[in-house]
């Protein structure tokens, strides 16, 4: 429960921001990342930027989740 | 880390704390490809599981309600309690959320429903909690609060090293809970108790790379903490989600599954939010009470015992079917060996 997803920032009002994790877009605030901008990659729980990541990093995850997904055969998880 | 082990001479015990550990442990093998004196126990790392019984039995109680609604992450909806799971209210009353956000929109469309929101997890999770009971307040949204199940990871370490019988050597602490609270939070575990406490990513190599950091401490006899996951994890974390924490919650005791009663290891919301707490809302005692299905959860929780040695794994236990949280929960240890033991069995 406590994996966060990478995402891209794709737009950004104030701390509302629309974020993009291997092709789904989804909402997500930047209260708790002052620092996040538009085409920043953040690490995103519970719809809330925690972390900056790096582009290496976030593949890295991305192909984990697939893997995790695959293996779990489960939606029930709190991504995004 | 073969060397490493070697020179020790002994079994090393090692726990991680984290329920994506735990996958990733099972998922990528690793249990198999350590060297053999490597004994990798799961502890209470999966929020789902931790949560005590009277917890899931009052949002059960809070679902039939129909003058509330219930927001919920997936992770709790097929959590049995005394009388059914809130699947069964599931479009009625209990409506699952991907964020602590779309509970409080819910709260916006619902003005004639007092929206609660199901709020477990640990550190990773709560800042969001934070965030929006503090929205809540300053946009007046009266017809929104939260159950905070919210609890801390490293109160329950000490938990379970205050017990006489443990034999854990070293921790693999939570990659993403430590994004939160930085790989230093663990420092009072070396202090205290001197144990190693390395934390590490999900990623099979993080494992792997975050196994041999902690048989190197071993073998110097280093009480150190350290992180391997330096792409996201810092000393001190991130300060702005711990000063939203601190400002809308106190740390109090709080109720563990297996670990029973912690000081300090859950977070209330403070007397000036105390209007969002729905325990106060609507005057509810929380009594914890024991579980007497049979289910070992609590102890496979502490890392005292493995799924197959409690009576009900596989047999009354399934994910169909589960009878406690660990076989719920996608990350509980004892649904992650089923599917391991099952794709082991289909090879």
């Amino acid at each position: 429960m406590c994996l966060a997803v990478p995402a891209r920032i794709v737009e950004l009002e104030g701390d509302n921001a629309i974020v993009d994790a291997m092709g789904n877009r989804f909402r997500a605030k930047t209260t708790l990342l002052p620092d996040a901008r538009l085409g920043s990659l953040v690490l995103v729980h519970a719809g809330f930027a925690i972390s900056l990541v790096d582009e290496e990093e976030a593949k890295k995850t991305w192909q984990l989740i697939e893997q995790i997904d695959d293996f779990l055969e489960t939606d029930k998880r709190v991504s995004g | 880390m073969d060397a490493a082990c070697e020179k020790l001479g002994r079994q090393i015990n090692v726990m991680e704390v984290c329920g994506t550990h735990t996958v990733s442990i099972f998922r990528n093998g690793i249990k198999t490809s350590i060297p053999k004196q490597l004994n990798l126990i799961s502890g209470p790392g999966c929020p789902v599981c931790v949560t005590d019984q009277s917890y899931i039995d009052i949002c059960l109680d809070l679902a039939n309600r129909d003058d509330c609604l219930i927001a919920t992450y997936g992770d709790m909806i097929r959590v049995p309690g005394e009388s059914g799971s809130l699947e069964r209210h599931r479009g009625r009353n209990v409506k699952v959320v991907f964020s602590a956000e779309d509970a409080l929109l819910l709260a916006k469309e619902h003005p004639d429903k007092t929206i609660i929101l199901i709020a477990v997890g640990f550190e990773t999770t709560a800042p969001a909690t934070a965030v929006v009971v503090r929205e809540a307040a300053e946009q007046g949204i009266d017809n929104f609060c939260v159950y905070s199940g919210h609890k801390l990871v490293v109160p329950a370490m000490r938990a379970l090293l205050s017990e006489k019988n443990h034999n854990i050597d070293a921790f693999l602490c939570p990659g993403h809970v430590s994004v939160i609270i930085g790989y230093g939070a663990f420092r009072e575990i070396a202090d205290d108790y001197g144990k190693v406490c390395v934390v590490a990513g999900f990623e099979p190599m993080q494992i792997i790379e975050g196994l041999a950091e902690i048989c190197r401490l071993l073998k110097e006899g280093k009480t150190e903490v350290t992180s391997v996951y330096t792409a996201v994890v810092t000393e001190k974390g991130n300060q702005k989600a711990q000063a939203l924490l601190e400002e809308v919650f106190d740390e109090s005791d709080g109720y563990w599954r297996g670990l029973g009663r912690i000081g300090k290891s859950t977070l209330r919301l403070k007397n000036e939010y105390e209007r969002f707490d729905v325990l106060k809302r609507f005057d509810i005692e929380e009594r914890p009470h024991e579980d007497r299905s049979g289910c070992r959860c609590g102890e496979v929780l502490c890392g005292l015992i493995e799924p197959p040695e409690c009576g009900l794994f596989e047999e009354r236990c399934t994910p169909e079917s589960p009878v406690g949280p660990c076989m719920v929960s996608s990350e509980g240890t004892c649904a992650t060996w089923y599917k391991y033991g099952q794709r082991r069995r289909g090879q």
